[in-house]
């Protein structure tokens, strides 16, 4: 029987596939599964906004230190926030912020700000929607985006699947041109795709959009975001949603309120210069909790990704092989294993010592936990082992602590 | 209010989890959900967000018209929906499949009229309802050379001065094919009526447990003794209607209550109620329409019907339904100009205002 709590939980963090939904059960946010935006704003005195957690802990390694990457420079995020306009009219006793300044954040107050905001938001949809490309591997229907001349496509890791599927992805004006999946980072949900399709023969370069920087985003800045919503629909180009930075959890997530739906996965989210800032991940219940992969974590990976490497686990388990370290021990010597593991059941005893994962060399413990952590359950790996003397070759299944 | 809470990230920071060892850590004595609703709540409305009052009383000026030219539309006395004033003399267009009962329409100053449906256009959801002795404010239609552009801004009126919601053109104008629906089950015709040869998982019929072997007798009120008659009679409905069926179960007579599923999301069916159930109340009839207006603008179901505002104050289009969590649709101004003469006319006139009549369903 299911509770209502949990299948209130089981309506939250929903991934944004079409084809493949999946409900991430132990997700990693307080959330309200109260809904509509309408009614919040009508019941409710404005307050801030209470911020996420703001460390969010790497359950991955953390990356190792990157080259500088010299960040477009965005709209200053100036806490230029000014006061909420009084009932009455008193438009005129405000002084006019800049189209930048509001964009940033600051209020717009008159119908000539709404103006210019529709003239910037009209002039960068022209530009990101045919970068804006339908993705289709297997069953799963998302979105993705264009990134560089020679058709690398950024979508979310549930959409990829896995390094080395084949994909078709839709172009805005619904040709369909044949890809491949490469890299995905399963922890953050980001995926990438490579069209493979030669352009008309020639490599004309393909239609695609810059890549912005997330590290500098600010609660209240304005962004836009496209992608298929429902899934690739023939007739309707790929469909636009405007919003704003809401609260912003490290390197991990954006959260807006350009609203998502199942088939947006893997759709960019852009500032309003047209610049790629993250991509579209999943949803919570209520209309303002839709989350984007941050964009400077693709870049930060982009090698790995491009190379189609598949790393991390998905946030709704707990890889675990079911082994202790021995205390300040130098190696990665197995100091208890727990009953019923996946390594009691492939014969790992106390005392044995692990020295390749995969074929990769296991200096210490803490590499150990690091690597399991970066599998997904239900993955099989490779140890060498040494008992005393001998070298053991074990095979074992990444198990999952929350089953 | 219901209230859901899940681990947070800061809470995965006080769980060690070791992922080689396999140990949880619990969160000391507190129970998880009042620890976690000490962490404050999500949906509190931001002034960082798009639709915050601040940015709606923006759009004040641009909607002040089309807003004397809003009504508030009454069903047994609780606002089903808004509409549009299009004659000063007291014609109102709305969403037809909200009506029901006693109706009557209101403004902002209070003053309420009966009012009376005199014509219907089932394809586009419209109803044209008529309050006699009124002196209303008719609604300025964009010209049609002036249709708005993806990433427009359009502001939704409603009963104050400033707009009841906001957004932008998400996507140009289209057909919004009817939905079908479906039962979920394959039929052969044998001498003893339509047999079920097979059922569908997740679909409308597993769920009612129809069975392999039943004989499906009628569909509602229609009799059926083909495997096309039991098609014709369940795509007289729509998707998520219910329907009785009178079935032969080794002979013996039952009957059961399904409710439809739609054929696009057939054996699938949990999927598309999971989407369709985050972020807020749907129009029941929010698919089949000649000609749409995509936009982001959060709407209630009882917001449809009223006028939606561009940039530079003119009507486009009138709100027709709440659709998903991404979308609500308006029909095009130009779509009613062309249809509204007709439903002037008398050509769509409902020969008796009874209530069944206006579901807008066909």
């Amino acid at each position: 029987m299911v509770t209502s709590w949990s299948k209130q939980r089981n309506h939250l963090r929903t991934l944004l596939t079409y084809g493949i939904i999946s409900v991430l059960a132990g997700s990693l946010s307080v959330m309200s599964a109260r809904a509509t935006e309408a009614s919040n704003v009508e019941e409710v005195a404005p307050r801030q906004t209470v911020s996420p957690p703001a460390a969010t802990p790497r359950i991955v390694a953390p990356q190792v230190s990157q080259p500088e990457v010299t960040p477009p420079k965005l709209a200053p995020p100036k806490v230029t926030v000014r006061k909420i306009i009084p009932r009455q009219n008193s438009a005129a006793n405000i002084p006019a912020a800049s189209l930048d300044a509001i964009f940033a954040g600051a209020t717009p107050v008159s119908v000539s700000d709404l103006r210019a905001m529709q003239r910037q938001i009209q002039n960068v949809t022209k530009k990101i929607v045919p970068c804006t490309v339908g993705v289709r591997v297997g069953h799963a229907h998302g979105s993705g985006v264009i990134v560089n001349e020679d058709g690398y496509v950024l979508t979310a890791a549930h959409v990829a699947g896995k390094p080395g599927e084949q994909a078709v992805l839709i172009l805005h004006d619904g040709r369909q041109v044949p890809g491949e999946t490469l890299g995905i980072h399963r922890t953050l949900d980001a995926g990438m795709v490579k069209i493979t399709a030669e352009r008309s023969g020639n490599r004309v370069p393909w239609t695609h959009a810059p890549l912005g920087t997330s590290a500098e985003l600010a609660p209240g800045q304005w962004c836009l975001a496209t992608g298929h919503p429902g899934g690739y629909e023939p007739g309707r180009e790929p469909v636009l949603r405007v919003g704003r930075v809401l609260s912003l959890k490290g390197d991990t997530a954006i959260t807006t309120d350009c609203t998502l739906i199942g088939g947006d996965s893997g759709g960019p989210l852009f500032d309003v210069n047209g610049r790629v800032i993250g991509i579209h991940s999943r949803i919570g219940n209520p209309l303002n909790v839709n989350l984007h992969v941050p964009i400077d974590s693709y870049r930060d990976d982009w090698s790995r990704l491009a190379a189609g490497e598949a790393w991390g686990h998905t946030p709704d388990v707990q890889p675990y092989i079911g082994v202790r370290g021995e205390k300040d021990a130098t190696t990665a010597k197995i100091a208890g294993v727990t009953p019923d593991s996946p390594a009691a059941a492939s014969g790992i005893q106390p005392g044995d010592t692990i020295e390749k994962f995969n074929a990769r060399a296991v200096p210490d413990f803490a590499t150990l936990k690091e690597l399991v952590n970066n599998q997904q359950p239900g993955t099989r790996v490779r140890l060498l082992i040494r008992r005393g003397d001998t070298l053991l070759r074990v095979e074992l299944e990444i198990g999952d602590l929350r089953r | 209010m219901k209230r859901g809470f899940v681990l947070s990230g800061c809470v995965i920071a006080l769980l060690v989890i070791d992922p080689t060892l396999g140990s949880r850590t619990t969160i000391g004595d507190e129970p998880a959900a009042s620890f976690l609703r000490r962490l404050g709540r999500f949906d509190a409305p931001s002034i960082n967000s798009r639709s915050h009052e601040s940015v709606r009383s923006a759009f004040r000026e641009l909607v002040s018209s089309a807003t004397d030219s809003t009504v508030r539309v009454l069903s047994n006395g609780t606002q089903v929906a808004l509409g549009t004033v299009v004659r000063s003399d007291g014609l109102v267009l709305t969403k037809a499949s909200e009506l029901d009962g006693d109706i009557t329409c209101a403004v902002r100053t209070g003053k309420r009229w009966p009012a009376k449906i005199v014509g219907l256009s089932r394809d586009h959801d419209l109803a044209l309802l008529r309050l006699d002795n009124a002196n209303l404010v008719a609604v300025k239609w964009a010209a049609d050379d002036n249709a708005p552009q993806v990433g427009a801004w359009l502001a939704t009126t409603g009963g104050a001065a400033d707009p009841r919601a906001i957004g932008i053109l998400s996507a140009l104008p289209r057909r919004s094919a009817m939905p079908q629906a479906v039962l979920g089950i394959q039929l052969q015709a044998t001498g003893a009526g339509a047999r079920v040869l097979f059922v569908i998982g997740d679909s409308s019929a597993s769920r009612a447990r129809v069975q392999i072997g039943d004989i499906v007798v009628r569909v509602g009120a229609t009799e059926v003794n083909t495997p096309d008659e039991v098609s014709t009679a369940i795509q007289s409905h729509l998707p998520g209607d219910q329907v009785t069926l009178a079935i032969r179960r080794n002979g013996e007579p039952t009957t059961i209550t399904a409710t439809l599923g739609s054929r696009e999301h057939l054996g699938n069916q949990a999927q598309s109620e999971i989407m369709d159930s985050l972020g807020g109340p749907l129009s029941k009839r929010r698919a089949g329409f000649p000609s749409v207006l995509q936009h982001d603008t959060v709407l209630r179901p009882r917001d449809c019907g009223g006028p939606l505002v561009d940039i530079d104050g003119h009507v486009v289009g009138i709100n027709i339904a709440r659709v998903s969590r991404v979308a609500s649709f308006a029909i095009p101004a130009n779509e009613i100009t062309a249809v509204l003469p007709e439903l002037l006319s008398g050509k769509y006139a409902v020969p008796s205002a009874t209530v069944d009549q206006v579901t807008g369903r066909p």
